[in-house]
């Protein structure tokens, strides 16, 4: 950056960071790179070109960290003095976000190099096997990353990496080199020499930073001091273990732009209250820093995770609470001082998970209830024991389980260990029910999607409708795990990743990158999405047409058929007089749970591409709306295209129990079979959480969740918007209730006015 | 809704005496944070011995049970006027629904095939034994929360019989109970109840015999006699006043009620209820004619103003729900 870009108004060190906070936030829009600094966008392409075409014929592996190579020693670099962290390197896209790979710049230099390889891989040897998935994706069966694979949600080894510095791992690479003898393969020596590549050019590029402040510290006084620390940071890490919590954090952030520069996605940022503690307390021990300047630092380093979501991406994770691999509680006076740093902001990124245990104290669940009801409502709270035997369940040992990650949004992987592609499909468990009632073939393209399961009227009662749901979700499992592992396979060929191979345990001892098996834990997830109306759906027919006989299979076929056109009642009957999941009835519950264990078990039987295991999970994200445009009407009274339920709530709507019976219902399940998570969407009304008892009750719902055995809860308040997409579509908020002491009344029964009255009374009451 | 979920349930006869007797409820409520400690299920019994011009449940005012109408849910089948006994039902030239409330005889002919549920029966008799497996329920979340049982209406003191039985068995079941009452009942009735009874929840409208008479359709003497005599019995007492603008918020007044409360023994707390005119729906909705008072919301401003004119001769333990 320019000394002219600058602005120069006098500042002290400490306590800038509201006065930069607009700044920052266009951080990575408005930097400024001195020409001075490298080659431009356009000559480092070209540069790169030219390596590639000289290249052609050396292993993937080395073509990408020479290309890597190139980025961080040629390209432009730029040092922001308003900011106390270094991250700049113009490789062609800073504005980077999760769906860059649809942006016309592709995400940069070596993302478009990855995207160009996972192209041909799928034109190619992955061909038919991403043809077939792009057909179930086209169906509403499923949705799931280009090509089957998940090469994201990647959780980095902090405290191996810090503990190593670069410089470590270079020496892990020859121990492992010569530990392998001459068992060592030709590919293995590519991958060795690939890794002292990458780090020896991240290496560089930190020396070239240091190089800049030191030069900026002269140029602008004003900001010689930050400057000089800067320098000085930049000079040890991520070279060597960092020295101070500034470093730590700088360390962090640095390593983490390079593993998404080369072309992966860091998902989970870590167990933050473990990961930064040591450094934390002995800069406060030593008298270096307070713990408002360290909450300072906090704030300067999170927000960069905003400003590039700019709050319209998915975030990221950062983990708190939780335990050490001994089964010690971690929660110390960080996670509080990064809670209040986190609440101070008040910025939708980072995501922040947090992981309660039974001896988790009542401050940190009235400190989370508190950010809760405050709205800071992307907390995922999670249930430490339950999830720690789901892993544990599945082969992972207990010490390693104890350090899970919560990636991207819910699911777990132990950190620097596993590559667990959690996200590597979505599967509409609701889809199901639509093919076994269609004899396999999607009503709304025609398409034979899956097998014949005989014509429903034929049926003979529940057990027919149950067999042909089944087989109908075997067949498409089976054929969509086959289809996932050919592209598994395909991964050294799509994407080969030295930088984050040495962030995970045992890649350079193995010899294997990322994708190869290199990792301790290798694993999928298969999430399964639409519980709630598979459950109701089926509980419906077989109260309303094979015990009631109420209407016959072939009236709601045709009803369906129809949209239910002209079957309003029978619709109005199928929603409101059948059981429905998530109000603690037994009959929907029962089902429900009967899905959840056939579809769990199922996956569980599946061996990956890689050798490792593949892990359930129920939760739905955006594919509730996408899978829900795709999947036709449903005997649960769902119309063509709506929303399927969120998460492993009820339908909407369809919670007529309050919230307590919506928790009796999901704790039913077996969490310890969803190690890939399991989340509860909560919407809680705002006068339920007021004042000191609604935070007590609150309080008190989380710990009733917990120690019922459910897997992960989220809460949101309902706000103005929800109000007024309610009275757009009463009937998807039939069931709204606006409470008041004492009292409460349907809100879509309010006349307008009435609305209009309690709307304004929650947006000026408090 | 918790109430339909109980009509489901068989009544679990080993609960003992009284499990079979039945009361008339409108409604029953999980998750419930404001009325008394911790996390509450409660119970509304219909009936009540007042009818307060700005009553927000109008529902629970009758002793019997009545058939509500929903217009905005309704699909226009029709079914509701051709399997009705009695001709209630009636469709206008705009298609709006009418219904000739003298006629109805409250069998739920309608209401059962109103498969939309525009039409909805409002009071349902469920046994004591039905009660107490929805409110068994949430144990879970009572023990976490310090909470329990809440008996409202209406006025759950109307229906004696059934109200002492239920508290009998809340207490049996080690449940905490709270009841919120109008105090318009005899004292008898109350004081049956007394030793299964954890914490009152006392409703005072106004200290003016003829304004309680003139806003909630009788005097004020049995309740404010009853409150002395329950400040005596030993069970805690919550004070609860709905604060109607222009009807009760004026200083004099609240002084008065101030000084009332100061020579009560066992009030734990008062709450200051602030009147909000968003029932007319209800009312429309049950065929009664709204009488809410026009007057605006409180502010927490005004509530706060309040409180401190009530404890002008000693200090309160207030609670303002705003």
């Amino acid at each position: 950056m320019s000394a002219q870009a600058v602005d120069v108004k006098a500042r002290g060190l400490w306590g800038t960071f509201e006065e930069c906070r607009d700044h920052l936030f266009k951080q990575y829009q408005e930097t400024r790179f001195d020409p001075d600094t490298g080659l431009s966008p356009e000559a480092l392409e070209a540069e790169v070109a030219s390596y590639l075409e000289a290249h052609r014929d050396e292993p993937r592996v080395l073509q990408k960290a020479n290309v890597f190579r190139i980025v961080m020693t040629h390209g432009q670099i730029a040092i922001d003095p308003q900011d106390w962290f270094v991250d700049k390197v113009n490789h062609g896209c800073l504005v980077r976000s999760l769906s860059c790979e649809d942006r016309p710049d592709g995400g940069g230099i070596l993302r478009r190099l990855s995207l160009r390889w996972l192209y041909d891989t799928m034109d190619g040897p992955i061909g038919e096997s991403t043809n077939w998935l792009r057909r179930a994706y086209r169906a509403g069966q499923a949705t799931g990353p280009k090509g089957g694979l998940d090469r994201g949600h990647i959780a980095p080894g902090w405290d191996a990496l810090f503990a190593a510095g670069l410089t470590g791992l270079l020496d892990k690479v020859a121990q492992a080199r010569e530990a392998l003898g001459t068992r060592v393969t030709p590919e293995q020596l590519a991958f060795y020499e690939a890794l002292e590549i990458v780090y020896r050019a991240a290496i560089e590029l930190s020396n070239r930073f240091a190089r800049l402040a030191l030069k900026m510290a002269d140029e602008l006084p004003k900001h010689r001091e930050r400057l000089l620390i800067i320098a000085s940071a930049m000079s040890n890490v991520p070279a060597n273990p960092p020295r101070t919590f500034h470093e730590a954090l700088q360390f962090h952030w640095l390593v983490h732009e390079l593993i998404e520069i080369e072309g992966e996605y860091v998902r989970s940022a870590g167990q933050f209250d473990r990961t930064f503690y040591p450094f934390y307390k002995a800069d406060i021990d030593a008298g270096r820093l307070t713990p408002e300047r360290a909450k300072e630092l906090i704030k300067f380093f999170w927000y960069k995770w905003y400003a590039r979501t700019q709050g319209r991406e998915n975030g990221k994770n950062f983990c708190f609470g939780g335990q050490y691999p001994d089964g010690t509680e971690i929660t110390n006076e960080l996670t509080y001082l990064a809670l209040d740093a986190f609440e101070e902001m008040n910025t939708p990124d980072p995501k922040l998970s947090l992981r309660f245990l039974p001896t988790s104290s009542e401050k940190l669940y009235r400190r989370v209830a508190e950010l809760i009801r405050d709205g800071h409502n992307s907390m995922v709270l999670m249930n430490d024991p339950v999830a720690v035997e789901a892993l544990v369940k599945r082969g992972i040992p207990l010490e390693d389980a104890r350090i899970y990650l919560p990636i991207g949004c819910y699911e777990p992987a132990v950190e620097g260990k596993q590559v667990g592609c959690t996200m590597n499909i979505t599967v509409n468990l609701a889809k199901g029910v639509e093919l076994a009632l269609n004899d396999g073939r999607d009503p709304t393209t025609g398409e034979q999607v899956g097998p014949h399961t005989g014509d429903a009227r034929s049926f003979a009662g529940f057990d027919d409708v149950w067999d042909a749901y089944v087989k109908q979700m075997d067949y498409f499992l089976e054929h969509a795990h086959d289809s996932i592992a050919a592209a598994e396979r395909a991964w050294p060929q799509i994407n080969p990743s030295p930088m984050v191979a040495g962030a995970i345990e045992d890649c350079i001892a193995r010899g294997k990158d990322v994708g190869q098996g290199g990792p301790r834990y290798n694993t999928v997830g298969f999430v399964g999405a639409g519980l709630a109306n598979a459950c109701d759906s089926l509980v419906a027919l077989k109260k309303a047409v094979y015990e009631e006989k109420r209407f016959t299979i072939g009236e709601v076929l045709e009803a369906l058929r129809a949209n239910f056109e002209g079957q309003e009642r029978m619709r109005q009957y199928l929603v409101n007089r059948t059981p429905k999941w998530g109000n603690n009835d037994p009959d929907a519950d029962g089902l429900a749970r009967r899905i959840a264990d056939y579809y769990c078990n199922k996956v569980h039987n599946f061996t990956n591409g890689r050798g490792g295991p593949c892990m359930a999970a129920l939760f739905s994200l955006t594919f509730a709306l996408h899978g829900g445009e795709r999947t036709g009407a449903l005997p649960d009274g769902r119309r063509a295209g709506e929303s399927l339920a969120p998460g492993l709530a009820a339908s909407y709507g369809r919670d007529r129990n309050s919230v307590t019976a919506l928790i009796d219902s999901v704790t039913k399940l077996d969490s310890t079979l969803t190690p890939n998570g399991a989340v509860l969407d909560v919407t809680l009304h705002p006068s339920a959480i007021k004042e000191e008892e609604g935070l007590e009750g609150l309080v008190a719902l989380i710990k009733t969740f917990l120690s019922k055995g459910g897997y992960a809860v989220q809460f949101n308040v309902f706000d103005v918007d929800t109000l007024r997409d309610a009275q757009r579509y009463p009937e998807r908020y039939s069931t709204l209730q606006v409470r008041v002491t004492g009292w409460s009344v349907y809100f879509t029964s309010l006349s307008r006015q009435e609305q209009e009255l309690y709307i304004a009374r929650i947006t000026h009451g408090n | 809704m918790a109430i339909e979920a109980a009509l489901e349930k068989r009544s679990n006869t080993e609960r003992g005496e009284g499990a079979q007797c039945e009361g008339l409820i409108f409604d029953i409520k999980r998750y419930a944070v404001h009325d008394g400690p911790g996390l509450r299920t409660v119970v509304f019994l219909k009936g009540c011995s007042l009818s307060c011009a700005w009553c927000h449940n109008p529902e629970s005012i009758s002793p019997r049970p009545e058939v509500s109408l929903h217009p905005e849910r309704c699909i226009a089948c029709f079914t509701c006027v051709k399997v009705c006994p009695n001709q209630v039902h009636q469709f206008g030239e705009g298609g709006e629904h009418v219904l000739e409330r003298d006629r109805c005889k409250q069998c739920g002919t309608c209401t059962e095939s109103c498969y939309a549920e525009a039409l909805v029966m409002v009071g349902k008799k469920l046994s004591v034994g039905q009660v107490m497996e929805v409110l068994n329920e949430d144990r879970a979340f009572y023990e976490a929360s310090g909470g329990g049982v809440t008996l409202s209406g209406g006025e759950p003191f109307m229906q004696a019989e059934f109200t002492t039985a239920l508290l009998q068995s809340c207490k049996a079941a080690g449940l905490h109970t709270a009841v919120d009452t109008c105090g318009n009942v005899p004292w008898a009735v109350i004081q049956k109840t007394l030793p299964y009874i954890d914490l009152a929840l006392y409703d005072l409208k106004h200290m003016d015999p003829g304004e309680h008479k003139r806003h909630a359709g009788a005097t004020n003497d049995l309740a404010l006699r009853n409150l002395r005599r329950l400040s005596k019995s030993g069970v805690p007492i919550e004070i609860r006043i709905p604060l109607i603008p222009t009807v009760n918020d004026s200083p004099a007044h609240v002084e008065a009620i101030g000084r009332f409360l100061a020579s009560l023994d066992n009030i734990v707390g008062v709450r200051l209820l602030p009147y909000l005119r968003l029932a007319g729906s209800k009312y429309a909705s049950i065929g009664r004619p709204n009488r809410m008072p026009e007057v605006d919301t409180p502010t927490r401003e005004h509530l706060e103003t309040v409180a401190g004119w009530m404890q002008r001769d000693r200090p309160l333990t207030i609670f303002i729900n705003a």
